[in-house]
């Protein structure tokens, strides 16, 4: 296990998150301290001085500003997922490893191993550029706690809404706990598919596939539980239903892979 | 083993010393950005401020079209940005005292309490319209030093972007205001319904 995890974590595929995780939140970082200082120059003309909640780094992030490269982020999330370790199945099936490692540890125990950590890796890769986005606009803009009088607020009539107020740093730790979950779920439905297919790009862009498409076929009362909507701070979300969402798709995978493994002879 | 050990230190020393750098970074922005103290006015109490002062007498929150009723001015035309938000108003009773001669460089309070300039109360701040129809007799009348004036503090919000829990509190009793004194700006004191 502790094999398995060390080899997702310190794979090439997190460097390369890693790579577009600061890109990405360099040039976030850019445009937003611009847009503040054109922003400040303005209402120092204007009105004597910048609101100064308007500098509060907890509604100013890459996930939840609404900037192009956030949009990018939303996008690209299920791909960063499964680039650490979900596509490591198909190749060691296809390089015929796979056939030693069910010898030496069994088939149902290794296949155990490889749902736990591309779980963990593809977690933390797809919460890592908010993750290095959220500690780094810390470094540009001093703590201003959120207030209503901002206007910004996430997941309003919500119980876990109301710490965003009262403890910012509680609600975003849980909110990033339930990204990690929720990344995790997307890196493991690149195993699942890596389960059925030996061709590594079809396995990386497939759980972006998937929620394009469901997105897209959804109505909007319905996309609302869609994994990638979960994702956005500002809606309504419910963390029940986040936590039910992840629960049944670990477990349906599981039983999927499960199934499909235990008889199986050919690889 | 030996690399191996050597490899686990350089990479912890890295990790201490990117902690350190940005246990710098972060004070150092908090250094360099002046205090925000926020004094909370609550329901009867009494501040002096430089050129006013300021007691609050009553806050009440309505839906803006009832609030139109009461005082008479449904020309008041006022659109949410989005049609789905609901508009509503708190109106906070005041009693302003003036303490000061009017000048030209008058200061940003005054214009703060009369409207005239859009604060960082809730998402769309203080109307200046809604206060000018609602305190039609106060802002016509010529205010003099020492007198008291009856105003009307209307901030507008969209109950979309609030908690539930947040308007029961503002329902309630314990609704209050909050200046904001900024430093950064020269003493700007800002209004805030929390």
């Amino acid at each position: 296990m502790k094999n398995q995890i060390k080899r997702a974590i310190f794979s090439k595929g997190m460097l390369i998150v890693l790579f577009i995780s600061i890109v990405l939140n360099a040039l976030f970082i850019k445009y937003i301290i611009g847009r503040y200082n054109e922003l400040n120059a303005t209402m120092i003309k204007n009105d004597g001085g910048i609101r100064p909640l308007d500098r509060s780094p907890f509604n100013c992030f890459i996930l939840i500003n609404p900037t192009v490269y956030g949009t990018y982020y939303h996008y690209i999330i299920p791909l960063l997922c499964a680039l650490p370790f979900a596509a490591s199945y198909s190749i060691e099936r296809k390089k015929g490893y796979v056939k030693n490692e069910f010898i030496r540890q069994g088939k149902i125990n290794y296949i155990v191993k490889k749902i736990v950590a591309t779980f963990i890796s593809g977690g933390i890769a797809g919460s890592m550029p908010a993750v290095i986005s959220f500690l780094w606009i810390f470094t540009y803009r001093p703590y201003i706690a959120p207030t209503p009088a901002s206007g910004e607020v996430a997941g309003s009539n919500t119980t876990i809404g109301m710490l965003y107020f009262t403890h910012p740093f509680v609600y975003y730790g849980l909110f990033f706990i339930s990204m990690f979950a929720i990344c995790g779920c997307f890196a493991l439905i690149a195993l699942l598919i890596s389960d059925f297919t030996v061709n590594v790009l079809t396995v990386l862009i497939s759980p972006m596939f998937i929620d394009v498409v469901l997105s897209a076929v959804l109505s909007n009362d319905k996309t609302k539980y869609l994994m990638s909507s979960m994702l956005e701070l500002r809606r309504e979300h419910n963390y029940v239903a986040t936590f039910f969402v992840v629960i049944s798709c670990i477990s349906f995978i599981s039983i999927v892979m499960y199934i499909h493994n235990k008889n199986r002879d050919c690889y | 083993m030996k690399a191996c050990t050597n490899k686990k230190i350089i990479i912890v020393i890295i990790c201490f010393i990117a902690v350190v750098l940005y246990a710098v970074a972060v004070y150092r922005v908090n250094k360099n950005t002046p205090v925000v103290e926020y004094k909370t006015i609550e329901k009867g109490d009494e501040v002096t401020y430089k050129n006013y002062t300021i007691k609050v007498i009553d806050s009440k929150v309505y839906d803006l079209s009832e609030l139109k009723k009461i005082y008479g001015i449904e020309d008041y035309e006022y659109k949410a940005p989005l049609e789905d938000e609901h508009v509503k108003c708190i109106l906070t009773h005041m009693v302003i005292t003036k303490n000061y001669e009017w000048t030209n460089d008058m200061d940003y309070e005054y214009s703060a309490i009369n409207g005239e300039v859009s604060t960082s109360t809730w998402s769309n701040g203080i109307e200046g319209d809604l206060f000018y129809l609602i305190n039609s007799d106060y802002t016509a009348s010529e205010d003099k030093v020492g007198e008291s004036y009856d105003v009307m503090v209307p901030v507008l919000a969209l109950d979309i972007h609030y908690p539930e829990k947040m308007w029961n509190d503002l329902l309630g009793v314990p609704t209050y205001i909050v200046y904001e004194y900024n430093k950064e700006f020269g003493g700007i004191p800002r209004l805030m319904i929390n």
